[in-house]
């Protein structure tokens, strides 16, 4: 890992952290100023987070995709652009970003933790469809983190419907619209990410689906997704019952990311 | 007659009920979770599943009538995945028919309809393509060093299964590994593999392709794809006092990561050897002192490392010899007279796979139409009523 690019990995963590307690600060002490400060620092650290992964891919001479490291790296830059380009664009509060920001540091750090030294690209990598498969297996994450993000909010509110922090909260109806939104975003990505993978895989390995443990999980996150729509659409499940199932999605996706290779081998690469 | 309609309608109601839906997904996801977190007969060794059986006994008895080490292949996954199948048919159809068949696909809701059918639609086919490929798949490896042949035959294969309905017409054809290249980046890291292949029939040459990582090779409906490689010396070994040859073949050395390197490394099951005899392999080498050291993973000046152990595992006498070299171990005099790559291909035969292929992405487009409207109402018509506020 160069100098250059463990320097401008601690600043963006430190801008995220940074941007996270001024968030918090204003949620409790209703200071709309310090939320709309916490947006422009998340800005600042997703330019550092572009220039560290910018610098990974000089030295590697390939996309930050082959390791934990790497696609931590790649899967927090698009969660964070995904969050800011739709709060910019009106279409998500602020206040989610309390929950996108402390995923996206803490996925950043748990990779930091994992081996960073840049090693080439092995012969499997050597796709163009590795680019779809990953691009679209973080933006699934990233919806999939700020549709947690609204949910947690909606908890938040149900639970107190007196509480009024001075951080603009829509009303429940509308979190849970949002966060509904942002699954139906994720699922569609979620998706193009499982058939580009078949489709990497028959080439790869000679078929397209092995039943490895994370391409099962991977599946399982999806048919689980898949069950939430349903359940939505069916059986009429939304509010607090959608949110809880939004949150434990977001779990099963975690273990998928990263929970499978510490317990099950996989021929998965980069985990 | 009246109790059959009744049991006729009772079965189509159960059949179309979206709480059945639900009830399979979820059962699916715990097989599934079981799949990944038991051992199963299809990702372990024999001999390590039969070791984890042994320490856990009570675990065992209860899994195995379950079939839960092969879930995948297991009576109540296939159940499952087969009645969700099923159901999905029903759904789709009784839905469709009770909202008004084609006039559905008109009017406000025309495409979440068409969206809503065709992702339906693509779930069936794409189980009748999981079925069709499990049914009607050859899947089978192959082990050749440079310049050997395989056969197109069941007895030619390393390993191979087939699918219940598969029907054993082998082409017959003989496929013969011209070389294999492999492409590394600063002598280390391999960026590329490729199996120069031939095809032969009756002294015949039809066809001459590539297999690399990624790129199969394709011939009469048989994939070829890429898999490992390694290096085959060839061993010449005799007997040191009576001259007697006892072996003189290539050795397909194990390919090992080990950290950032590779290592070519396998015992020799010979019955005569009192000793265990492993054998390893730098392709390259530079020696100081007394000492050998790997430098590289190109064949640039390769040597051959022999080490004979006692029953413990101690290494009792040890010796190395480059190419073209012999080295006297024991009673047995060792040579190194040539070294050759081999490459492992994986053939298989999947005529479900163009199915599943058309229903992913079918699924794919019939996602975004069934959910385009309710973005693009987020997008402009929620968007609008903002700025008129």
């Amino acid at each position: 890992m160069a100098q250059a690019e463990i320097i401008l990995f601690w600043v963006t963590i430190f801008l995220y952290v940074g941007a996270f307690c001024i968030h918090l600060f204003g949620f409790v002490s209703r200071k709309i100023q310090a939320a709309k400060l916490a947006v422009w620092i998340m800005w600042a650290g997703l330019l550092f987070h572009t220039a560290t992964a910018v610098i990974r891919w000089v030295a590697g001479a390939h996309p930050p995709v082959t390791d934990v490291y790497e696609l931590n790296l790649t899967g927090t830059w698009f969660t964070v652009l995904v969050f800011l380009i739709f709060e910019k664009l009106g279409k998500l509060e602020k206040s989610i970003g309390l929950v996108v920001i402390p995923v996206t540091f803490l996925v950043l750090g748990f990779g930091f933790m994992s081996r960073t030294e840049v090693v080439p690209m092995g012969p499997a990598f050597q796709s163009p469809w590795l680019v779809v498969h990953v691009i679209f297996a973080w933006l699934a994450f990233g919806c999939y983190v700020i549709s947690t993000g609204a949910a947690v909010l909606l908890l938040l509110r149900k639970k107190r419907p007196t509480w009024r922090p001075a951080l603009k909260i829509p009303e429940p109806e509308i979190l849970d619209l949002t966060s509904y939104r942002f699954i139906i975003l994720g699922f569609t990505n979620h998706a193009i990410m499982l058939v580009s993978g078949a489709i990497w895989a028959k080439l790869l390995w000679g078929q397209y689906w092995s039943w490895d443990p994370l391409e099962t999980w991977s599946l399982i996150s999806f048919l689980y997704f898949a069950f939430y729509l349903h359940a939505r659409s069916f059986l009429g499940w939304k509010m607090r019952r959608a949110a809880w199932l939004v949150i434990i999605g977001l779990l099963i996706v975690g273990i998928s990311f990263w929970g499978v290779g510490w317990f099950v081998p996989s021929v998965h690469p980069g985990i | 007659m009246r109790a059959v309609h009744a049991f006729l309608n009772f079965l189509l109601r159960l059949l179309s009920s979206s709480k059945l839906a639900l009830l399979l997904v979820l059962l699916i996801i715990l097989l599934s979770l079981a799949g990944t977190l038991l051992p199963q007969e299809s990702k372990f060794k024999p001999e390590e599943l039969t070791q984890w059986q042994t320490e856990h006994p009570a675990v065992t008895f209860i899994l195995r009538p379950l079939g839960l080490f092969h879930v995948f292949y297991s009576i109540p996954f296939l159940a499952a995945i087969f009645l969700l199948g099923v159901n999905t048919l029903t759904c789709t159809l009784l839905r469709f028919f009770r909202e008004g068949g084609i006039s559905t696909l008109k009017g406000q809701e025309a495409f979440q309809n068409t969206g809503f059918i065709a992702i339906h639609f693509s779930l069936i086919m794409l189980f009748a393509g999981g079925f069709w490929s499990a049914a009607r798949r050859l899947d089978g490896f192959i082990l050749l060093t440079e310049g050997q042949s395989f056969i197109e035959e069941h007895k030619g294969y390393l390993r191979i299964s087939e699918g219940l309905l598969h029907q054993e017409h082998h082409k017959g054809f003989l496929v013969r590994l011209k070389r294999v290249s492999i492409e590394y980046k600063k002598n280390r890291y391999p960026i590329d593999i490729t199996s120069h292949l031939e095809i032969w029939m009756n002294e015949n040459k039809l066809a001459e392709d590539t297999a690399k990582v990624n790129k199969p090779f394709a011939y009469q409906g048989l994939t070829f794809t890429q898999d490992q490689t390694g290096f085959s010396p060839r061993l010449m070994i005799r007997h040191k006092e009576s001259g007697r040859l006892l072996v003189n073949s290539f050795i397909a050395l194990k390919t090992f990561q080990d950290g950032e390197n590779m290592k070519y490394q396998d015992f020799l099951p010979l019955p005569f050897f009192k000793q265990r005899v492993v054998v390893s392999l730098y392709p390259s080498y530079t020696q100081f002192d007394g000492w050998v050291e790997k430098t590289g993973e190109k064949p640039e000046n390769p040597l051959l490392l022999i080490e004979m152990e006692d029953g413990s595992g101690q290494v009792v006498s040890r010796g190395h010899a480059a190419l073209g070299e012999k080295i006297e171990m024991n009673e047995y005099t060792f040579g190194f007279e040539d070294l050759r790559r081999w490459t492992s291909l994986r053939v298989v035969r999947d005529p479900g796979y163009p199915i599943v292929v058309i229903a992913l992405w079918l699924g794919v487009a019939a996602l975004i139409l069934r959910y385009i409207p309710d973005l693009w109402k987020w997008f402009r018509i929620e968007r609008y009523s903002q700025k008129k506020d």
